[in-house]
């Protein structure tokens, strides 16, 4: 370090950093209230410990300067001057300066700033010469004399409006006993019974400053009352208190001026006579009544320093390598586990085990408190970081020309310190892209109704392991579009990979260096710098940032960061004889899958789990190495997730829970990519530690890339909602791809690009106004399917039921012939089969959902009933055999084997294309390939859903595959099928499916052919 | 410096006193690979030890044979052999890390073994040449010249990282 202002320096710098940061509030809050006293006084305290220490550094200029600061703070305190905002600016000003020069000097660097123009600034502002002069004699006078009492003006108010009322005020001085313990409780316990007698007006020292160590014993208490003497002394009769002291207070007139005269102190009670007691004084406080209105403050202590006294401050270095050691500490005392065992191994005298084993336990604890004790004391409020953005707002909103307020909240929230170090960068980012991209103006904001003056709110709290500090504004929230077509203007992604992402992968393209959606690329923001900041500062602090937007609404970025840095509990894994750490807050759970459970997806293997897609990556792969697992052995999996994505790790083996410290790999070498650091274990070797981040990252790049189909595949249609937002996609993909430009694909077309945002936020409709009505029906729908309600959707169920039940019931009845046999021999009774029919039609229930979103149009499903056929009487029992019928077909594997099949006779399947493509009824002759990829996207949409349902209701894991669609008799389209399952298809469980659009009714048959056992399965799951 | 190093030090009767400035005299760690001698700057040598348990780092150039744990500093180790684009050679009884500070890191050269401490005067010292065979300029300071023994003085700034990183 070049300059140094010697061996005061640090202490002079931190003090200085505090009295700036106190000042920087107090400016604030003066340009809201120029007219608290309170408040200037604040200022000028600052100002003067600054001018002090300043001076006792040798910063000679910098002294001067708070000096002219003090002098025209004195003039607004005198009240002969008036705070403006000419004045408000030069403190502003001021502070900038004393701020930069703070910096340099702790940068090594002298001071280079000329203050002699702000001086002068100061100067013209105050304008006061003379006064100053007097006043600052005034203050040099008193300065020495600061341990006098001195009642402010509202108290001797008080006193003289008690007086006035016929109380009498006195003063009474009680004196402890000086080994007396607890001497704030006694002193706490006179105020109490005093308080039941009198009002309190002033106690001397403050009952805080009665536990600091340069307590005299003594305390003074001035009160009203009019209570006696007898009452008062027995007041404070308490135990321990040695003495008690009363004088009466009264007022006088004396030339013109009220004055206090205090009376001839009297004892009233004394233990034993004290040698050394201060003699009382008598003092005469003389008020004039034009000084009344000052607010002088009562000095009798620098709270500042006493508090100093009771706090040591040590350089963050020292506690630093103290954690360090308390980490190697708890490493170590691992070590005497295994030890442990190893005696117990040993067949060594039990006694001497248990000893050593109280003992190892016994330390562990000191270590696991010593180590938690440290931590806290790494630990600093966030108040003083957020308290550093009030002036940020205001300067930006100023230069923005937006009315903007910051509210801070969850101030006294802890955080590590090296969190705390580094936490305001990004903060400040989040912030200014929040005033300059989030925040409308507020000519807008009128416009938009909402309130003109926008806010701002910091807020930080504890959840759980993590920290979260939030940055929200209520503006105008992220833009989706924006966003979307900046990165495929950059080139991140493809319209396609756009379209499979969800709301939060998109927002997280604003975390892209260089990314940014501003037109105007301002001072402040707009050049995609700064988010890139924050995700990587968050990164290195092993955190996560989530993004919450809704459009007109706000923002809200949420960072999370583990509570503590150093000291991790790790899930820790091994490849071979490798060893590696995977963090714990990392870890969503463990699980172990056998190899044939993995499926490979354009070369990267995924598994299924619960529902979802999940990519698997081998740690083995990840690391280089050959894995030690035997080809068809369980594989451990570690399921992590960051952020809002999972991924799957697979391992050789897991060998439990450790807390480990974290060493940086950087320190002697660099990041290396997908470790976060090593650590050294109890026995002095090195583990690894996986940078989970890095590693999702990469593996997600790759997801995203794989094709709904293939998703598809794998998964099948699992949640609605999610199933839709993909299903919407591909039918977009596969429809951008077609160039025949027919009207209905231009309306597809159209409501596809409409419904760029998610499926769960309203569509707009812009249509006529009888579509509207339906709008409305169909969002109460949904509400319904919101709610879950079984009934609902049952009530439902039975009533399109009951409409077409004789009906169809009728004609079914008459195809089907005999089944009684058929249910006999499978064991099925039909109340089994109504089982099957409720869970087919809230399956089908959810595919109408996802199908009038797609085309944009309601569209209502119903499966009306439900039967079971031997497969050679379906084409018979479909109807007519000599018809040539369109099937779609499906596979579907997992717990459950078997084929699902859609057939609709051929003019049907006409009809439903019409009706699906808005088309006039009648318009399609023939199977395009138009048509053929509607049918195919009903069939997915509408068989997923139904063997969903079942899935959800038996819990089996149940995929459908690819459809592939059949134009021939219905004989041949079974035979198709059959040829490629062998026999095992004995029999289908045929349902019968309505289409309904308006008035045009399209019947299909949705056939579940389900291998023998299979449909063993079904039925028997279906009845537990 | 550690016991390691003192006794090469005491080892090195040998060594060569020409000149008797002290400022003018470099002393150099040195050690042998394939018949030819490398020096290292004993001012940058940290400490010298046996080896010990290396953990292979992985995502890292074949020449970062891992990291060590040095009282509770992780530091990596280069393999000097892989470095250099000269063939592997097992450990034996005689390999060392020889650990050397480079700028502020910690850094672990795995070497055949270590030879001897050489006392050099700087006059003796010539501009590197490509007369060394194999070896980059990169990694070399100048060459010593010592009787009838020619040393590589190896410069140490480039050893940890490619220049492409």
């Amino acid at each position: 370090m070049g300059f140094s202002l010697g061996e005061y320096q640090d202490m002079f710098l931190e003090e200085a950093d505090e009295l700036l940061q106190e000042l920087n509030q107090n400016l604030l809050k003066l340009e809201n209230d120029p007219s608290d006293d309170e408040i200037i006084n604040n200022i000028f305290r600052a100002a003067h410990s600054l001018k002090s220490s300043a001076a006792f550094v040798g910063l000679t200029d910098l002294s001067n300067l708070a000096h002219k600061m003090e002098n025209l703070l004195q003039g607004i305190r005198d009240k002969v001057m008036k705070v403006t905002p000419a004045i408000v600016d030069v403190l502003f000003q001021c502070f900038d300066v004393i701020n930069d020069v703070i910096r340099e000097v702790s940068s090594g660097n002298p001071p280079s700033k000329d203050f002699s123009s702000l001086v002068k600034k100061i100067d013209s502002v105050g304008n006061q010469g003379s006064q100053e002069e007097k006043k600052e004699a005034v203050e040099a006078k008193e300065t020495p004399t600061t341990k006098k009492i001195q009642l402010s003006a509202n108290i001797i108010k008080d006193i003289r409006d008690g007086i006035n009322n016929g109380l009498s005020c006195c003063e009474i001085a009680i004196t402890l006993d000086p080994d007396a313990a607890m001497k704030s409780l006694k002193v706490q316990l006179v105020l109490t019974n005093l308080e039941k007698i009198a009002d309190i007006l002033v106690t001397i020292p403050t009952i805080e400053e009665v536990s600091m160590p340069e307590f005299d014993n003594r305390v003074q208490i001035i009160l009203l009352t009019n209570a006696t003497v007898e009452e008062l002394k027995k007041a404070c009769e308490v135990d321990q208190v040695n003495r008690i002291d009363l004088r009466k207070i009264e007022l006088v007139k004396k030339d013109n001026k009220v004055a206090l005269k205090y009376h001839e102190r009297e004892t009233l009670f004394e233990e034993k006579p004290q040698t050394e007691m201060k003699k009382p004084e008598i003092v005469e406080d003389i008020i004039s009544e034009e000084e009344e209105k000052d607010d002088i403050i009562i000095r009798s202590k620098d709270d500042k320093k006493t508090l100093q006294l009771r706090t040591v401050k040590v350089s963050v270095e020292k506690l630093d390598q103290l954690l360090n050691n308390v980490g190697e500490l708890v490493i170590a005392n691992s070590g005497f586990y295994k030890l442990y065992e190893e005696m117990r191994r040993l067949n060594i005298d039990k006694s001497i085990i248990n000893e050593f084993k109280n003992r190892m336990e016994q330390m562990s604890r000191i270590a696991k408190d010593l180590q938690s004790g440290i931590m806290k004391t790494r630990m600093v409020p966030i108040g003083q970081v957020f308290s550093r953005f009030n002036r940020l707002v205001r300067d930006l909103a100023k230069e923005f020309d937006k009315k903007v307020v910051l509210e801070i909240k969850g101030e006294e929230t802890e955080l590590d310190k090296k969190v705390i170090d580094v936490i305001g960068e990004p903060l400040m980012h989040l912030i200014r892209n929040a005033v300059d991209h989030g925040i409308e103006s507020a000519e807008e904001r009128r416009q938009q109704k909402k309130p003109e003056i926008a806010t701002i709110t910091l807020n930080a709290y504890q959840g759980g392991n993590q920290i979260f500090v939030e940055v929200s504004d209520d503006g105008r929230g992220l833009d989706l579009k924006k966003i979307k077509a900046k990165a495929i203007e950059r080139g991140l992604a493809t319209p396609e990979m756009l379209a499979n992402m969800d709301k939060d992968e998109i927002y997280n393209f604003i975390f892209t260096p260089g990314f940014s959606t501003s037109d105007v690329v301002t001072d402040i923001s707009g050049r995609g710098v700064g988010m890139n900041v924050v995700q990587e500062t968050v990164n290195e602090l092993n955190g996560s940032v989530a993004i919450e937007s809704e459009p007109g609404m706000g923002t809200r970025f949420i960072l999370g960061f583990p509570l503590t840095l150093a000291i991790i509990p790790a899930i820790m894994v091994r490849v071979q004889r490798e060893l590696y750490a995977i963090p714990l807050s990392d870890v969503i759970e463990t699980i172990k899958i056998l190899p044939d459970e993995i499926t490979t997806i354009e070369g990267h293997e995924v598994i299924n789990l619960r529902g979802e897609i999940l990519s698997l990556i081998r740690l083995n792969n990840f690391v280089g190495i050959e894995s030690n697992l035997a080809h068809n052995e369980r594989m451990p999996v570690v399921i992590v997730g960051y952020g809002n994505r999972k991924i799957g790790i697979v391992v050789d083996l897991l060998e439990g829970k450790q807390e480990i410290v974290i060493k940086s790999l950087e320190q002697n070498y660099r990041t290396v990519a997908g470790l976060a650091g090593a650590s050294i274990l109890g026995d002095g070797s090195i583990c690894l530690i996986l940078d989970i981040s890095s590693m999702i990252n990469k593996v997600i790049m790759q997801q995203d890339t794989f094709s709904f189909r293939e998703k598809q595949r794998v998964l099948g249609a699992k949640q609605a909602t999610v199933e839709v937002v993909k299903a919407e996609a591909t039918a977009r993909e596969e429809r951008v791809k077609e160039t025949i430009d027919t009207q209905s694909k231009k309306e597809i077309r159209q409501a596809l690009i409409e419904k760029e945002m998610p499926i769960k936020e309203d569509i707009v409709f812009k249509k006529e106004p009888e579509e509207i009505v339906e709008v409305e029906e169909y969002k109460e729908h949904s509400k319904d399917l919101e709610l879950g309600m079984d009934d609902v959707i049952e009530k439902k169920v039975q009533g399109a039921l009951e409409e077409f039940k004789t009906e169809l019931k009728e004609k079914i009845k008459t195809t089907l012939g005999k089944n009684d046999e058929i249910y006999q021999k499978l064991g099925i009774s039909d109340d089994d089969l109504a089982k099957v029919q409720v869970l087919a039609n809230v399956g089908i229930t959810d595919a109408a959902e996802s199908l009038s979103k797609i085309i944009n149009r309601r569209v209502d499903l119903s499966i009306p009933d439900v039967s079971v056929l031997a497969i050679e009487s379906i084409p018979q029992s479909l109807g007519d055999v000599d018809s040539v019928y369109l099937g779609v077909y499906m596979p579907i594997v997992g717990q459950i084997n078997g084929t699902i099949l859609f057939s609709l006779r051929e003019d049907s399947g006409y009809e439903l294309v019409d009706m699906l493509l808005g088309l006039p009824q009648g318009s399609t002759h023939s199977l395009t390939e138009d048509g053929e990829s509607v049918l195919k996207e009903v069939t997915n949409i509408v068989g997923s859903a139904v063997v969903n349902a079942f899935a959800d209701k038996i819990e089996m894991a149940i995929k459908p595959t690819v459809p592939s669609v059949v134009h021939d008799y219905m004989q041949s389209i079974l035979d198709s099928i059959l040829a490629f399952h062998t026999a095992e298809n004995e029999y289908a469980l045929v349902m019968d499916t309505e289409f309904f659009h308006q008035d045009d009714r399209v019947i299909g048959k949705l056939l579940i052919m389900p291998t023998t056992s299979s449909l063993a399965t079904i039925v028997e799951r279906l009845r537990n | 410096m550690n016991n390691e190093l003192l006794n090469i030090a005491s080892k090195t009767a040998e060594s060569v006193l020409d000149d008797t400035d002290s400022l003018d005299i470099l002393q150099l760690v040195s050690f042998k690979l394939d018949e030819i001698e490398y020096g290292i700057d004993i001012l940058s040598v940290h400490e010298i030890l046996r080896i010990p348990e290396i953990t292979r780092l992985p995502n890292t150039p074949e020449y970062i044979k891992g990291v060590i744990n040095l009282r509770g500093n992780v530091i990596p180790v280069v393999d000097i052999r892989l470095r250099f684009g000269m063939q592997q050679v097992a450990l034996t009884e005689l390999s060392r890390i020889i650990v050397v500070e480079i700028g502020e890191k910690l850094v672990g050269l795995l070497v055949d073994n270590v030879h001897q401490v050489i006392r050099l005067s700087r006059s003796r010292i010539d501009e590197p040449h490509d007369l060394i065979e194999g070896i980059s300029t990169e990694f070399i300071s100048g060459i010593g010249r010592l009787q009838d023994r020619l040393i590589v003085i190896l410069r140490l700034d480039n050893i940890l990282f490619s220049d492409e990183q």
